[in-house]
């Protein structure tokens, strides 16, 4: 296992390695060398998902001593492979492999190819070292690590002056929420003298853990977590993320990198206090709703699959927090799956259309693009749960977790199953359906090679196949018991209560009804009704603005944080060439000004003193060198006189 | 054999001296280089990095009872080794220095000497001897071979550093005369912190605390703490690059040096009571640092402004008393000593090839020097703090430490101390330290080339010199990045008594 999970890491580190030093001077710039490296992972990940699927699911770990920081026992680095871990390794290592075989077809012909795989390989090693960790230092580590490379991907085309803004937009905003991830680390480390997930779940249990700094460990890394995975209010990077190259979006900001956070919640989950727990369901219901009902509003065809993503994760963590544990990452890999496979389609749509992404440009694209669109279409029946497909089913756990604990936020949750359905009805209509729009772009429309329709067939395999009850994979591997004790105990469900056939019985019809109805909706009014769109959109033009301008996030974070922040950094500009400095230049005039004062004192009253006491001298002395004549009689009298003077002086006193 | 590293510089001074001026640099680089090689073998010379090796003690004032005392421990050794480094990478930096060769390559080497020195002098005197040694030859190098502004800029650096190095005589001073034996004066380093650790402050009383903040001034303008930090800004604009990178690098790791080696072990007590307007002044460098970084368009005052902010966390974490904040303290003063080296390079060679260094002129620098864009981000990121480099492991363990400076009493519930709010207050500067690198990141390398800084001719890639100033100053990033252990196990004896010190001092005011 050990040997395996090594390999996993070495794989995409040496081809990182040498892609970056040697893969422009490679033949084909590299990336065999770098879809071989992400192959060694998803081989050794695939060995241990079937090992621990098929035989003994007992977590494996192994760790060393990486340094000393205070007075107590060394920091570790580890591994630490659990069902969780494993379904993970092989989520993302799998995508990650597909999305390096599809931009060998996207990113064909672009300057930066090399660049590009090297960077794909760098995120990949980032992520599997953030999965694998056995430490939350370690797992921050590479979740700073995912930032970075998202911000080298999404501004890949940084020439431009939008995915370099983007770019920066997305590594600082999930740096606000990171804030919470070191609160929390320190809080944990002040009340357990380490970061081991086993030392932190055993000081939470030993009660060790005062029960305040507990609830904000509890909060900082929800806060991270909704700054990575982009939940409300943290959400406006995303979209703007999609300004980086369409595989990445599919890799980073889909499939794994956005659902790291869901997996820090899932990973952490023993030591969450209900009150936290609490928190993140209502965030994730709210987040799912508004941005199901902002993709409603976008054009761009990326757009309408960021919100899509936005909301789904707000799905997950409304799986996390009703306690349903298993549902919620059950979601994530689902999700994975049928969402990259989306994106890499929208990418293979975006690719036959020569870079066009507004949806209002193209149409009827299926017959044209007869894979993607039948790939993309399983997807979207995925995405809206229709049953047998597997999003259907950790769907419908989610919100049958909801129904059981917060009714108010299952009718939530429902409402955006809807909305979902709708906007993906609608995506799909106005791509692929009803006549082209644009008839220079359909008629150059064609269906890219091999390496971009291979990833999306198997992804399309995985996106009805992966929920299937009987396989079983998902009850034995993302088993709550396996996290041992928990301090929500009570409300964490277990795979039996959260299908109990009370609540499945109510649950199930409900939430295949809402897909359809959205799908039925979306096909009714942008497919069939598409003439009187704009007649029938006129009543809610309202409802449109708000959901075109996003809620006005962007606005309120200029307006509340940019803005006086960059204030601030002119303000204290200002005081430090004005205040702070002019202080110290004043304290330097004010020495040079008492230094030409002191001068002038030197001058003229010291020096003045000196050659006053000089001029009387002289004044004296010539007085006196008259007297010294040199004539004997003068002397003589001289002498006389003064023997006369002191003898009458000495006779009157 | 450590006399002969303190005092090597100097025999290639004198070499530089009596040969021709094309020589002076080839002789500055193989001086820094042996120096390097030699401090190697001393480093592994060294059986245990706790208590002091090498150590010398020779009479030398003996009127006064001023020894020549000298020896490193971890803590010692492992700044020495920056210094050296350092200085080797300044020296190839300083290829390109035409005006009077010999005189700029001889103040160097002056000036090695004086930092050596301050390393791993033992004695007060000498210590001071040596503190003031450095100013001349930085005062010259920055006055002489400076930018347009260069006097002002040296005379402001001269005076400021002579004013705090005059409060630092001056607490220097009393502690001797108030520590003074039936022998006669003592002014070992060594001996005087042995007798602190069991007795508490040196000087009992208010003038205790006058020794102790007259030796924090004199060190905090060199660190520079807020508010005795405008001289810097100054001093990096007008100063050569080899110079800034050395000032960065090493100068600034003095203050720190002097306040881990001599004012916290000497005042315990009177440290534990200005600990919150210290734990203050800390957090205000750093936040406000990041603020006046982000205010500034020259890229060189930005980078400036960011060494204030960084070493804001030096203070903090020296105030804050934990072993982990003590450890995070002086980890920052070895990976800012390389970073900010690198980042001084890095503003260098645009220099080199713009004669500017406003950042709102620049853009896409990226596109036509790639390899200087990745050496560029690489050491933004450092500096920024990503995990895998030095940067990050020194601000997380400085915070994590900060933190943990937190005691309850078990029985009534009262705190007896607490910087929690220093750490929460000090964490805003981390996402502006990432704001004002990306922002300054995209305005210069990434965007569209204006057409001037397309022609490869005037603006060529990195060139070999400069790589061989850069690469290296990178690796010794990602090391310090990746194997942490090896440099904190360094001076880790040394602080981790400073700790249980400090923590004592803390925990007898509190109670």
């Amino acid at each position: 296992m050990l040997t395996l999970a090594l390999l996993i890491l070495i794989g995409p580190l040496v081809g990182f390695v040498l892609q970056s030093l040697f893969g422009k001077k490679l033949p084909r710039q590299g990336d065999w060398l770098t879809v071989i490296g992400i192959g060694v992972s998803l081989v050794c990940s695939i060995w241990i998902l079937f090992s621990m699927w098929l035989g003994d699911a007992t977590p494996f770990k192994a760790s060393w001593d990486w340094f000393q920081m205070g007075a107590g026992d060394a920091l570790s680095i580890g591994i630490y492979i659990d069902g969780l871990t494993a379904v993970m390794l092989f989520v993302v290592a799998l995508v990650a492999f597909l999305v390096h075989v599809f931009s060998i077809g996207y990113m064909h012909g672009d300057p930066k190819y090399w660049q590009f795989f090297a960077w794909l390989q760098m995120f990949s090693f980032s992520m599997l070292v953030l999965v694998l960790a056995n430490n939350l230092l370690h797992l921050f580590m590479g979740w700073e690590l995912v930032g970075l490379c998202s911000y080298k991907l999404i501004g890949f085309w940084s020439e431009k002056p939008d995915p370099a803004n983007a770019a920066r937009k997305a590594f600082i905003t999930t740096r606000i929420g990171d804030l919470g991830m070191m609160v929390a680390a320190f809080a944990i480390y002040a009340a357990c003298g380490s970061f081991d997930f086993d030392k932190i779940f055993a000081a939470v249990e030993s009660g060790n853990f005062d029960s305040f700094w507990l609830g904000m460990a509890g909060m900082g890394l929800f806060i991270a977590a909704v700054g990575k995975s982009a939940q409300m209010p943290l959400h406006v990077w995303l979209p703007d993320a999609m300004e980086g190259p369409t595989p990445v979006s599919a890799l980073i900001h889909a499939a794994t990198m956005v659902a790291a956070g869901v997996y820090l919640v899932g990973r952490m989950m023993p030591m969450l206090t209900p009150d936290v727990l609490t928190v993140i369901a209502t965030v994730g219901a709210t987040t799912g709703l508004m941005a199901g009902l902002i993709a409603l509003a976008q054009d761009d065809i990326k757009k309408v699959l960021a919100y899509s993503t936005v909301s789904q994760l707000g799905y997950m963590f409304l799986g996390l927090g009703t306690g349903a544990w298993h549902a919620g990452l059950f979601h994530l890999t689902t999700h994975a799956f049928f969402k990259a496979l989306m994106f890499l389609g929208s990418g293979s749509v975006i690719h036959a259309c020569h870079h066009e992404q507004d949806m209002r440009k193209m149409g009827g694209l299926w017959k044209k693009l007869p894979v993607t669109g039948t790939t993309f279409f399983i997807g979207v029946l995925a995405i809206a749960g229709l049953p047998f497909l597997s999003g259907f089913y950790s769907k419908d756990a989610i919100l049958a977790g909801a129904y059981g604990r917060f009714p108010h936020l299952f009718w939530i949750g429902l409402a955006a199953a809807v909305l979902t359905a709708f906007y993906m009805m609608r995506l799909f209509v106005m791509t692929f359906m009803g006549k082209p729009r644009d008839q220079h772009i359909y008629d150059h429309a064609h269906e890219g090679g091999i390496s971009m329709t291979l990833p999306l067939i198997v992804l399309g395999f995985l996106a009805v196949v992966s929920g299937w009850p009987f396989l079983g994979w998902n009850t034995k591997l993302l088993d709550p018991s396996s996290m041992g004790q928990v301090l929500a105990m009570p409300t964490i469900l277990s795979y039996e209560q959260e299908h109990a056939s009370n609540i499945v019985a109510v649950v199930m019809p409900l939430a295949i009804a809402a897909g359809l109805i959205g799908l039925f909706l979306g096909w009714l009014v942008f497919g069939k009704g598409a003439d009187r769109v704009p007649a029938l959109k006129k009543p809610f033009r309202w409802m449109e603005v708000a959901f075109q301008n996003k809620f006005w996030f962007d606005e309120l974070f200029r307006e509340l944080i940019l803005k006086p922040g960059y204030a601030a950094a002119r303000f204290c500009t200002l005081i430090d060439s004005v205040g702070v400095d002019g202080a110290v230049n004043g304290v330097g005039k004010g020495g040079v000004k008492s230094g030409r004062g002191s001068a002038w004192t030197d001058n003229f009253i010291v020096d003045g003193l000196v050659r006053l006491t000089g001029a009387i001298c002289q004044v004296g002395g010539s007085i006196v060198s008259t007297l010294q004549s040199g004539r004997v009689r003068m002397y003589l009298s001289l002498s006389v006189g003064v023997v006369a003077i002191t003898l009458v002086l000495r006779w009157l006193l | 054999m450590l006399s002969f590293l303190v005092f090597l510089p100097l025999i290639g001074l004198l070499l530089i001296w009596g040969s021709p001026a094309r020589f002076a640099r080839s002789i500055n680089v193989l001086t820094c280089g042996v120096a390097l090689v030699i401090n190697l073998i001393l480093a592994f010379g060294m059986k245990t990095w706790d208590g002091y090796s090498h150590y010398v003690q020779v009479d030398w004032i003996s009127a006064i009872g001023v020894h020549y005392e000298i020896g490193v421990d971890g803590l010692g050794m492992v700044l020495l080794l920056l210094t050296t480094f350092v200085s080797l990478v300044s020296a190839i930096a300083s290829w390109r220095i035409e005006k009077y060769q010999r005189g700029y390559h001889m103040m160097f080497l002056l000036l090695l000497t004086g930092m050596l020195g301050v390393f791993v002098a033992l004695d007060l005197f000498l210590f001071y001897i040596f503190w003031e040694i450095m100013l001349l030859p930085m005062y010259f190098l920055i006055g002489i071979w400076g930018g347009p502004n260069r006097k002002y800029a040296s005379i402001k650096f001269f005076l400021y550093t002579l004013a705090g190095s005059v409060l630092l005589l001056a607490g220097v001073l009393i502690t001797v005369f108030q520590n003074a034996t039936d022998t006669g004066l003592v002014w070992s380093i060594v001996e005087l912190s042995k007798t602190a650790s069991v007795s508490g402050d040196l000087v009992a009383g208010g003038v205790g605390l006058f020794c102790f903040i007259g030796m924090f001034i004199g060190f905090a303008v060199k660190v520079p703490c807020f508010p005795f930090h405008t001289w810097l800004p100054d001093a990096h604009v007008e100063a050569p690059t080899p110079i800034s990178m050395i000032l960065a690098g090493v100068l600034l790791k003095m203050g720190g040096y002097g306040m881990i080696r001599i004012a916290w072990p000497f005042f315990p007590d009177a440290a534990a009571v200005m600990g919150t307007a210290i734990a203050a002044i800390s957090v205000i460098a750093i936040v406000y640092g990041a603020f006046v970084a982000m205010g500034q368009t020259d890229f060189k005052k930005m980078i400036a402004y960011s060494s204030v902010s960084h070493m804001g966390f030096v203070t903090l974490g020296l105030v804050a008393g934990t072993p982990e904040a003590i450890n995070g303290a002086m980890y920052m003063m070895l990976a800012h000593g390389t970073i900010s080296a690198m980042l001084f390079m890095i503003v260098g060679v645009i220099y080199d090839r713009a004669h500017h260094r406003d950042m709102d002129r620049f853009g896409g620098l990226a596109w036509n020097m790639p390899k200087y864009f990745v050496l560029a981000s690489f050491a933004f990121f450092a500096s920024l703090g990503l995990p895998g480099m030095s940067g990050f492991i020194a601000e997380f363990t400085t915070f994590t430490g900060t933190f943990a400076s937190h005691l309850v009493d078990p029985v009534t519930g009262d705190v007896i101390y607490s910087y929690r709010w220093a750490a929460f207050a000090a964490l805003l500067g981390v996402v502006l330290t990432g704001a004002y690198y990306l922002i300054a990141l995209q305005k210069i390398y990434l965007g569209k080339t204006p057409k001037v800084y397309t022609d490869p001719k005037t603006y060529p890639d990195v060139s070999l010199r400069e790589k061989l100033v850069l690469v290296p100053l990178a690796a010794v990033t990602l090391w310090m990045g990746v194997m942490p252990a090896v440099f904190m196990d360094m001076y880790k004896p040394f602080t981790d008594d400073l700790a249980v010190t400090i923590t004592n001092a803390m925990k007898a005011m509190g109670g």
